[in-house]
């Protein structure tokens, strides 16, 4: 509620700002006049935001899969784990522009899944390694208890590991889901389309180069309004998840 | 209590453990019988709870031998923190034991029915539905106990396990365990920092260096019954005692060694 007044607030000094000063509109335009914008540019606006959407949603579908298994293979497997490491460090370090043109050649007769591929390689690092450090993360006293009666990996990674890590790992989660819009936006900016469907980033795009100040701030409004609601519902998800499984950070009690 | 080989549940012999390539300990010998109660006390990293890994097998040593005459299933743990697992109730906390045992689970209406024993026998009767968030410190550490005794084991190995709770707390968990001690004749082994503790509660007392070694040790007469042994407490032989091993401590405080 007070983010609210405070939005509302910013929103009237930005207004009485342009105003008063008479800020050119392809600097910065009046908050009324990207409404307008928005409310002119509503279709296609709502059409860039599905496909944005949908390529986000699908980064970070395929983010959490492949990262939870792999966080879940390093943790059990050291050989996995020793395999792997050189290529985590690559996705944590190598920028997604210059591995895009790459992609763009490989994928080049579906765009959609060069602009996936971009975006998974932003968001999936935190995912692994969030499940890897969580899973190492039980209580060792347990842990002392499971390998006395030689319980299996599979068991303790069950009743154990899993349930202790889940802290760790929705926040991973939540990480990946802010990510993955990330990357989904900057994997159109340097990929592109492929002239098929056009998502926010092309409209950001468009709207710089023709110097539409306002229809760029509308493209940027319906981006953030994106991310903060990806944001609440993770950050939501999370804490059902925990307080259902009652599930403390620090893990025994 | 007479004691023969058949007795015998764990007999270390000249045993040493090196872990990340540190000598923990060094020639250990124990034979811990049935019925026996073992105190462990000494300094803070001087590989007393190694030594419990080591009974129960969690670890192998580096040289010596480790003779076990008792099933795996047969030993359990308590540790210094409850270590119960928040999203289980103290019902499912308990039957995680019987989870952990393979071949040798009990039947479901066993199972009940040792968990309300259990339960009863701790004073938690009320509490199978809780959730650990929901018990105090003492509760919970008394589920511990429950979910150590839910094997009916010959060896509890107890790692410091009354040391974060406050004396009325304290004093009731250790007289239950002399209680479960006389009736069950179960053995079990110790790690403690309080010379008192030990003295109370065990008839075999092995202190510790800082390096490892054991530099004494004392054998009380265990001719009595168990729970007698409170009495000990006022009693000119427990002061002797008491006395005896604070000057041990003090002598190796003075070379450098204890740090408690």
């Amino acid at each position: 509620m007070r983010s609210l007044v405070v939005i509302i607030l910013l929103l009237v000094i930005w207004e009485s700002a342009c105003r008063i000063f008479s800020i050119p509109s392809w600097l910065l335009p009046k908050p009324s006049a990207v409404f307008a914008a928005l409310s002119k540019d509503v279709t296609s606006l709502v059409r860039s935001f599905f496909f944005t959407a949908k390529l986000t949603v699908c980064a970070f579908i395929l983010a959490v899969v492949t990262g939870f298994l792999v966080g879940v293979l390093s943790h059990i497997s050291k050989g996995f784990r020793e395999g792997i490491f050189p290529f985590s460090i690559l996705l944590q370090t190598t920028p997604v522009v210059s591995v895009a043109p790459l992609l763009i050649i490989w994928f080049r007769n579906n765009a959609f899944l060069a602009l996936l591929a971009c975006s998974w390689l932003v968001c999936v690092y935190p995912m692994i390694s969030s499940t890897f450090a969580g899973l190492g993360q039980s209580d060792a006293n347990l842990q002392r208890l499971f390998r006395l009666y030689k319980s299996g990996v599979w068991h303790r990674l069950w009743h154990l590991e899993l349930p202790s890590a889940l802290p760790q790992i929705m926040n991973g989660v939540r990480i990946t889901g802010g990510l993955a819009l990330v990357g989904a936006v900057g994997a159109e900016f340097v990929a592109g389309t492929g002239g098929q469907e056009l998502g926010l980033a092309y409209r950001l795009l468009m709207a710089a180069y023709n110097q539409e100040t306002a229809k760029l701030f509308a493209a940027l409004a319906v981006v953030s309004a994106f991310g903060i609601a990806v944001h609440f519902l993770l950050s939501y998800l999370e804490t059902a998840v925990l307080r259902k499984l009652r599930v403390i950070k620090g893990s025994a009690t | 209590m007479k004691m023969n080989s058949e007795n015998l549940l764990v007999g270390c012999e000249d045993v040493s453990v090196v872990l990340s390539g540190r000598r923990i300990v060094e020639g250990f010998s124990l034979r811990i019988k049935r019925g026996a109660r073992v105190g462990f006390l000494g300094p803070s990293g001087c590989g007393k709870s190694t030594l419990l890994n080591l009974i129960s097998g969690i670890i192998e040593p580096a040289s010596g031998t480790v003779s076990r005459h008792l099933p795996v299933e047969k030993i359990s743990f308590v540790f210094q923190d409850a270590s119960l697992i928040p999203w289980k109730t103290v019902c499912g906390n308990l039957q995680l034991v019987n989870d952990l045992m393979g071949s040798s689970r009990l039947a479901k209406e066993q199972l009940s029915q040792r968990i309300v024993n259990l339960l009863e026998q701790v004073g938690l009767s009320e509490h199978l539905n809780s959730f650990p968030d929901q018990l105090s410190g003492g509760m919970k550490m008394r589920v511990a106990l429950a979910r150590a005794l839910m094997n009916s084991p010959d060896l509890l190995l107890l790692d410091e396990p009354f040391s974060a709770l406050d004396d009325m707390t304290r004093e009731r968990l250790q007289d239950d365990l002399l209680k479960m001690n006389a009736a069950n004749g179960s053995a079990f082994v110790m790690v403690t920092h309080n010379i008192d503790e030990a003295l109370l509660l065990c008839s075999h007392i092995c202190v510790f260096s800082q390096d490892g070694k054991v530099i004494k040790e004392f054998l009380f007469d265990d001719r009595s019954e168990a729970i007698e042994m409170r009495l000990r407490r006022e009693s000119k032989e427990f002061a002797l005692f008491r006395n005896e091993v604070r000057q041990l401590w003090n002598s190796q405080s003075r070379v450098g060694g204890v740090n408690a």
